[in-house]
């Protein structure tokens, strides 16, 4: 569906007029594989220069030979600020300056455990890589986006919103990611650029795959299904994740879900979520889960 | 559930030399507890713990320090006995309210560091202690946590992630019989709030918010809805008491709030002459 048909989704936002892609420069992290590379194998197809951003260069380099002739592969650590501004100058460099800049470069705890029993070093790392990895990566990309009128978006999650047990490093990570996207996009608006939070549930990536369906004959998935309805738990593909992301850009739509269904969710939250949190304190199969995790992750230590 | 007994108890405050921390030390310590006052100063926290009473101990430590954060831990274990409570109430602002572009990169991330990984510190270390007598853990986060963070981002990102690790906590220490607490002020008349809201720019962010929003509490305000707040365990507490009505609204109105913002000329004048003081500062 990425390219030939467009889809108007939604409204156009205040009247905005459409942003064309064509043309533009966009960077993406964590685009070697996944909902980053569709992102950026999708803003190419529209016309669009891409920097593939990953932690390896040669498995950027890769992702952006796949891609096209517009592609760039560029190896960087997104909690590096120098290597995001060296990233950025090469881009600048190569393709003339930079337009969009999407920062989607994330991780899942290797462990499903509580806060009290997770490595701290694990805990830090998620919040390093999804939270000061984006912060990073806007810094970075701020003083070409915000001159040439561009966007930066940012990743939020399901667990911006819902309660984070057992991923505490990833939801908080992901509260902070969405008043980050909220702050900027305030601080843009006068400027002509903007930023945009887009949400996502359960996305059929190696992150999902590993942390839920994997690791711990797949105890993620099994704990996951015991805590959240099932309606909740059906996983969209990283290429129509990676057309979210292209239509809220085109759009400057301030958010965007997938599955659209956390939008009426997002918008209850202030309601939902202390009931829903109240709940979960009180269930037994909660406490189960819990007490489980945390013995395994004695084991671990033992 | 029954009224948590603070008589008796042992309660650590973080940032408790002064403001909301030392108010919340101070009558957590009136109502029978044993109180650790910790603050960056070692000095401050033992005069603040003069000031407060006898059973009251003055630790300094850096919460952004984890070694500290456990040997401080240890200390009110080895004098207080043990330890019921903990509040991790430490928090700083950026020196003057900037975009995130116009700030530098390191105050963006001191800040967050001291707010939200401060935090994080001070769970990791005060956790197994409140687990084993089955006590709490409130964190303290702000309005922020759902207002737009415009001005003010590094706090706003720090206390929405404060928010989310409080929450998360509650359901995981249920299980254990202890529990989380998350704490939202709103302005509380602190050194904080005064040195931010005495900038230029401030003034004029003033002037785009409706007087009641601004209205400031005192700390012995806060302090003592954080005490009430322990006393029921409750998940979640705000002061003052409206912002409970905010939060149950918030993601219907933040959309609505955050595209005025967008298209308001004055927030727009206001960014433009931040980042023109961030320019003269040498940050821009």
């Amino acid at each position: 569906m990425a390219g030939k048909v467009r889809h108007v989704f939604g409204c156009t936002f205040l009247g905005m007029a459409r942003y064309d892609l064509n043309g533009k420069v966009a960077l993406v992290t964590g685009a070697a594989r996944g909902i980053g590379f569709e992102t950026a194998r999708q803003m190419h197809l529209r016309g669009a220069s891409v920097a593939v951003l990953d932690l390896d260069a040669g498995e950027a380099r890769e992702a952006a030979e796949r891609i096209g002739p517009r592609a760039f592969g560029v190896g960087a650590d997104v909690t590096d600020e120098g290597g995001m501004l060296a990233a950025v100058a090469a881009i600048v460099d190569r393709f003339g300056g930079l337009d969009v800049a999407v920062a989607n470069a994330g991780i899942a705890p290797p462990t499903v455990t509580t806060a009290r029993t997770m490595p701290a070093e694990e805990w830090k790392r998620v919040v390093d890589v999804n939270l000061i990895g984006a912060w990073h990566t806007a810094r970075a990309a701020l003083p070409q986006a915000s001159e040439r009128g561009g966007q930066i978006v940012f990743i939020g999650s399901i667990y911006s919103i819902a309660n984070g047990l057992l991923a505490s490093p990833y939801a908080v990570s992901k509260a902070g990611v969405e008043a980050l996207g909220r702050a900027l996009r305030a601080e843009l608006a006068p400027l002509g650029a903007s930023a945009s939070v887009v949400y996502f549930g359960w996305v059929e990536t190696d992150l999902v795959r590993d942390s839920l369906d994997r690791k711990d004959d797949g105890r993620g998935a099994r704990i996951l299904g015991e805590i959240v309805p099932g309606f909740l738990l059906k996983r969209i593909t990283a290429e129509t994740a990676g057309a979210t992301i292209v239509r809220a850009l085109e759009e400057r739509a301030p958010r965007r879900f997938a599955p659209p269904v956390w939008r009426y969710i997002s918008a209850f939250r202030g309601l939902l979520n202390p009931l829903l949190d109240r709940r979960m304190d009180h269930d037994a199969g909660i406490a189960a889960v819990v007490s489980e995790v945390e013995a395994a992750a004695g084991q671990r230590r033992a | 559930m029954d009224r948590y007994d603070l008589n008796g108890k042992v309660a650590l405050v973080t940032g408790a030399a002064r403001g909301i921390g030392f108010e919340t030390a101070r009558q957590t310590h009136l109502r029978g507890a044993s109180v650790a006052v910790l603050d960056l100063s070692a000095e401050e926290a033992r005069e603040a713990a003069e000031r407060i009473g006898s059973r009251a101990i003055g630790i300094g430590a850096d919460v952004t320090d984890q070694n500290a954060m456990f040997a401080a831990v240890a200390e009110v274990v080895e004098k207080l006995g043990g330890l019921d409570i903990a509040v991790a109430n430490a928090g700083i602002a950026q020196k003057q309210f900037a975009t995130a572009r116009g700030l530098s990169g390191e105050e963006w991330e001191r800040v967050f560091e001291v707010d939200l990984l401060g935090v994080w510190r001070t769970v990791r270390a005060a956790l197994p202690q409140i687990v084993e007598r089955k006590g709490q853990m409130v964190v303290v986060s702000s309005v922020y946590a759902f207002a737009n963070g415009m001005g003010n981002s590094p706090y706003a990102v720090a206390k929405a992630g404060v928010e989310m690790l409080g929450r998360s906590l509650r359901v995981e220490l249920a299980p254990h019989g202890a529990s989380a607490s998350v704490a939202y002020f709103g302005w509380v008349d602190t050194r904080l709030v005064r040195d931010a809201m005495d900038q230029e720019s401030s003034g004029r962010i003033k002037e785009l918010s409706p007087e009641w929003l601004l209205k400031r509490i005192t700390p012995d305000e806060a302090g003592a809805g954080l005490v009430r707040g322990i006393e029921e365990r409750a998940p979640r507490i705000f002061v003052p008491k409206w912002w409970r009505y905010v939060s149950a609204f918030r993601g219907l109105i933040n959309p609505l709030l955050d595209r005025r913002m967008e298209s308001d000329a004055k927030t727009a004048a206001l960014i433009r002459d931040m980042d023109a003081e961030s320019v003269d500062a040498g940050n821009g």
